[in-house]
């Protein structure tokens, strides 16, 4: 049941477009400023993602004392930054149709993506770097799993079998069954979907931070999925850590008592978060 | 061999000690592999542990 490079490029091709204001967040992450009332304006248009975006802005995980009602005032709180990051994760959620392939836990899976984008972010404020793009990186790292779920649904189901039969990780029976990984997917659509240099390398490189030119975002999200995976929060009856690097992990330079911290921060932010995205 | 009498939070504690180590052994079980020697994993668990030993005290 190997995967040809042509199945796994339709398969993208036949998911619903991101909107163009959304392509250009994501293409531009990295920068710093955007023209405010520009942007509010074109998020504004699509009601859906700004229903999103507004319940995600007003999740704990952002602590505003006031509930946000609109774009504009949800930047003015948050900061430009902030809202360009979730105005994205909100966009990227309503692109994968649930429940078409058998074994796969959509809540399983946005339960993990939220717990380590809050981890992500938790981890990122510690070692002072953009929390933002944390954020966002912890959320999409596994991507290719959600491609891989929705565009081929079958060959994915056997997936998940082969791992149960096998007890191995899930990139060990992604590779035995279909030839290639999550990540190869996850590279493929953040090509597609033109995904910010940083944001491509962490997706590509978060199981192997060690690799040359990985990059911090890389380590950072590689040990916000360890975390999550340990902390048991996604409700996975196959959940298993994966191996962790000792660079990734030393890079983050961090003591006992701030991983506790950490913890708590993570499992006390990503419930709201997930219900949101998932829905 | 006769058990000895325990106060009863002990036994509990024990019981929650035994259950938090058996999840911890199954999710880390795939730490060992080839090219990882697992000490980072064996800190996060040890961070793990410690973290929901505090939760059950």
């Amino acid at each position: 049941m190997k995967l040809a490079p042509e199945q796994l490029v339709q398969g993208i091709r036949d998911l619903p477009s991101l909107p163009a204001v959304v392509m250009d967040l994501l293409s531009d992450l990295d920068m710093e400023q955007a023209d405010i009332s520009v942007l509010a304006k074109k998020v504004s248009l699509d009601p859906a993602l700004t229903a999103k975006t507004l319940r995600l802005a007003n999740s704990p995980a952002f602590g505003l004392q006031v509930k946000v009602a609109t774009i504009q005032q949800a930047i003015a709180f948050l900061g430009v930054q902030t809202m360009r990051n979730l105005i994205a994760a909100a966009a990227v959620t309503v692109c994968f149709p649930a429940g078409r392939c058998p074994g796969f836990s959509d809540r399983v899976f946005w339960r993990h993506a939220s717990a380590s984008a809050a981890c992500a972010r938790a981890l990122a404020r510690r070692i002072r770097f953009n929390q933002d793009i944390a954020f966002t990186a912890g959320l999409l790292h596994d991507i290719g799993r959600l491609l891989l779920a929705t565009t081929q649904p079958e060959a994915y189901g056997a997936v998940l079998a082969w791992r149960r039969a096998h007890d191995c990780t899930l990139l060990e029976a992604e590779r035995a069954v279909l030839g290639i990984d999550h990540v190869d997917a996850g590279v493929a659509l953040a090509a597609h979907w033109q995904f910010s240099d940083t944001m491509r390398q962490a997706i590509a490189r978060h199981h192997t931070p060690d690799m040359p030119a990985a990059g911090m975002l890389a380590a950072i999200v590689h040990v916000a999925d360890a975390i999550v995976h340990a902390l048991d929060l996604a409700g996975d009856a196959d959940e298993v850590v994966p191996p962790l690097s000792g660079l990734a992990w030393d890079a983050m330079k961090l003591n006992e008592e701030t991983y506790l911290h950490l913890f708590q921060e993570t499992e006390q932010q990503f419930e709201e978060m997930s219900a949101i995205l998932a829905a | 061999m006769i058990a000895q009498p325990t106060p009863s939070g002990a036994v509990q504690e024990d019981a929650d000690s035994a259950a938090l180590r058996a999840r911890l052994d199954l999710l880390f079980r795939k730490q060992m592999t080839e090219g990882h020697d697992g000490w980072a994993a064996l800190q996060l668990r040890r961070h793990i542990e410690a973290y929901r030993r505090e939760e059950q005290a």
